[in-house]
């Protein structure tokens, strides 16, 4: 899986979203963009799509992407959690 | 004008207090294969929402999609140009990704039965920002470089004691340094996040990426979020450059983007009953012994 939020060169720019093009793609840090749309905003449920296109069925895909990362890519730092 | 019928479905991306030009709306792709995105009314509150084929958003494509990198980029995408596209007219909620009513009426019922919530969730966003912040470890070459030069390659002209003892002692320093390094780092990853919440209104941590996902050999020590007050956005962003260029704090990289619409920050009724259970406590705790 190829991330454009994948720089070496130090420092992401600031991505706008109030500026004159605003929603670019290109850097756009799209794993942080990932950590939003999949694990924030508010859930309004309610609704029978909603139940099935819920949160639940978001994390589904989201572990089964970051477990097939994690399963290549050991942690080297197997001890350490959230600080 | 979503129905079973016509094969679509009312995909939900944001609510907002001001209602966000029809004009404009027009102008913002959303989902690819669905209709222009539009807005709904459910009290004071406004949906931004848009017409997607109820073939791509059902259960099983959704999860095919969204475990497609190509596809999970493409909507993540989408899905924030749609919440971005409110953003101008005042406070917007997010909701995340994949919320998908049956119809119009499911949506504008869904929100409507929520709507003092959002609207409390709508203050509390009202003129603030959202940025990222996330701190790295320095990469291990360069802090090894910076560390250790010199006794760095193996029975180079530092080595003192020669054979396996000396070969168990040089690795039992070295495990030790490392061991240094990441204590210490982890702990300037600690400064940084106490800094920044002092300029912030409220801060959360997002779970710490993979490697693989950011594209860097070292471990990623923080990835926070910080809700911050637009007339203390220049005080913020200001800390952040001083801590960057802190000399104290080389053990780590420190990165970050902003202003985000404030996502991390879009949770129904959580600081209400925070308050709430205070004031009950606190009520209680009179009539109690």
């Amino acid at each position: 899986m190829i991330l454009p939020d994948a720089r070496e060169d130090g420092l992401p720019p600031p991505v706008p979203w109030d500026g004159d093009e605003p929603y670019a793609p290109i850097g756009l840090p799209l794993v942080d963009l990932l950590d939003r749309v999949l694990g924030a905003g508010v859930v309004v449920s309610g609704d029978l799509v909603l139940a099935i296109a819920d949160v639940p069925l978001v994390r589904v895909s989201l572990h089964a992407l970051l477990s097939s990362v994690s399963a290549r890519v050991p942690s080297p730092w197997a001890d350490s959690g959230p600080l | 004008m979503s129905s079973s019928d016509t094969g679509t479905v009312t995909y939900l991306f944001a609510l907002c207090a001001g209602r966000p030009p029809d004009g404009a709306l027009a102008a913002v792709a959303g989902h690819s294969g669905g209709g222009p995105l539009r807005t709904l009314a459910a009290g004071a509150v406004h949906l931004v929402v848009q017409d997607v084929p109820a073939a791509d958003f059902g259960e099983r494509a959704l999860t095919d999609r969204l475990n497609r990198p190509e596809e999970l980029r493409r909507c993540a995408l989408a899905h924030h140009r749609g919440v971005a596209a409110a953003a101008p007219c005042g406070p917007v909620v997010p909701l995340p990704m994949a919320t998908v009513y049956l119809s119009d009426g499911n949506a504008v019922s869904a929100v409507a039965s929520r709507e003092e919530a959002v609207l409390a969730v709508f203050r509390r966003l009202d003129g603030r920002t959202e940025w990222a912040v996330k701190v790295h470890a320095a990469a291990p070459e360069a802090a090894a470089g910076a560390a250790g030069s010199g006794s760095a390659g193996t029975g180079g002209p530092g080595t003192a004691v020669p054979g396996g003892r000396g070969y168990l002692s040089r690795a039992s320093a070295r495990q030790r340094m490392r061991r240094d390094r990441h204590e210490t780092a982890r702990a300037v990853a600690r400064t940084v996040d106490l800094t920044l919440r002092r300029y912030a209104v409220d801060a959360t941590a997002h779970r710490p990426q993979s490697e693989h996902l950011t594209g860097r050999r070292a471990p990623q020590l923080l990835n926070a979020a910080y809700l911050v007050d637009d007339a203390r956005r220049a005080e913020f962003t200001a800390a952040l450059d001083r801590l960057r260029a802190d000399g104290r704090l080389r053990e780590v990289e420190i990165t970050s983007s902003g202003p985000w619409i404030p996502y991390s920050f879009a949770r129904l009724g959580e600081q209400v009953p925070a308050a709430a259970t205070t004031a009950a406590a606190g009520a209680a705790g009179t009539g109690a012994p």
